[in-house]
């Protein structure tokens, strides 16, 4: 009976635990790239695109070392997603196409806002 | 293909020790939350170890929150006979004193041929020998016959019987079972003397012994010394587990 009853306690307290480290390490991810991203998107749109460039390029140097502990937890088709955006908006700020670069920025505005929104605690993701 | 094979084991392990630590259960007496979890189990395990783009948490954290659900509901069932009742349900009297319950078995949906078939199943083939007849809760049929129809027991003949309790094994494939020995307050060397004089010079030699509460001592043996052996090893009255 004293093992089902640690049983029940460790497994809620573990699944709890996990739950919510992952949805705040999802969430940290998310608004700090958005945030970079959205700072490469300034300037996009004032076409300097050698500060553009080398924000892409950092912020595509970090993701590929946060990715690996995200895909633990997020599915790897969201993670996969962001990386291609990012691959997509590097090659278009050195092709110094804005309009692109514009659309592709938008779009990993959306795939990194899914990171966290997709299965964050939310009566719209338990329906 | 490594990748799919190594998320097949690990997630194989997760659900055999959240299965295991659901406790012993065939499957025929699993109650009906329990049988809903094994199936769940199965799913949530399935779906991760072929789709490599799922986290292999989004099947191991699943199967954690689910063996957390069966604790609690097991636990509520232990301190609560009424939890027990609103989880599993109380076992129902399909007939009583040899008369059919027709509005338990309506309650219940259970038909007369679903009777008949159980009782054929455990060996009733007359329905008028049964005298009640009870539908647990994992949906099983307990069957007793009536007083006059039932196998005659020692007490019946007014027969005095001795104590048949759980035989020991002794010996399991060669290996002597230590623990065993010291449960029935013998020893190796006592072993030793029962085997040698029926020829088995060592324990290795041995496939099973076993001590039965009448003080005998069944002896198989391996190999060559493929024999089986039946010798009054003890006194009844030296029997002490």
């Amino acid at each position: 009976m004293r093992g089902m009853v640690i049983t029940v306690i460790c497994s809620f307290f573990l699944v709890l635990g996990m739950g919510l480290y992952f949805e705040e390490s999802s969430k940290h991810v998310s608004e700090s790239f958005i945030i970079r991203i959205e700072e490469a998107e300034a300037a996009i749109k004032e076409e300097k695109w050698e500060e553009a460039l080398g924000l892409i390029q950092g912020i595509e140097k970090e993701w590929a070392e946060r990715s690996r502990v995200l895909s633990m937890w997020v599915n790897h088709g969201d993670v996969d997603d962001v990386s291609v955006g990012l691959a997509q908006l590097r090659v278009s700020a050195e092709e110094k196409e804005k309009y692109h670069a514009l659309l592709y920025a938008a779009e990993l505005d959306e795939a990194l806002s899914l990171i966290y929104h997709r299965d964050a605690l939310a009566l719209k993701n338990i329906l | 293909m490594l990748t799919v094979f190594i998320r097949t084991v690990v997630l194989y392990a997760v659900s055999v020790v959240a299965v295991r630590l659901m406790g012993k259960r065939q499957i025929g007496q699993l109650q009906p939350y329990e049988f809903v979890l094994a199936l769940m189990i199965a799913e949530l395990a399935a779906a991760p170890m072929e789709g490599v783009g799922t986290p292999l948490l989004y099947g191991i954290v699943p199967i954690l929150g689910l063996l957390f659900l069966h604790g609690l509901e097991t636990l509520l069932s232990v301190k609560s006979v009424r939890m027990r009742r609103i989880l599993s349900g109380g076992p129902s009297v399909i007939i009583r004193r040899g008369v059919i319950q027709y509005d338990e078995m309506k309650r219940m949906c259970y038909t007369a041929s679903d009777l008949l078939e159980e009782l054929r199943g455990q060996g009733y083939l007359n329905i008028a020998d049964v005298g009640t007849a009870i539908l647990e809760t994992s949906g099983k049929l307990s069957v007793f016959p009536h007083g006059n129809k039932r196998p005659l027991t020692p007490e019946d003949m007014k027969v005095g019987v001795s104590y048949d309790g759980i035989p020991m094994t002794l010996v399991v494939d060669g290996k002597v079972q230590k623990e065993h020995l010291k449960k029935c307050g013998l020893n190796e060397q006592w072993l030793i003397k029962q085997l040698q004089p029926i020829g088995y010079q060592e324990m290795s030699q041995v496939l099973l012994a076993s001590l039965d509460t009448q003080g005998k001592l069944f002896v198989q043996g391996k190999g060559e010394k493929e024999n089986m052996h039946l010798i009054q090893a003890l006194d009844e009255k030296q029997v002490v587990w």
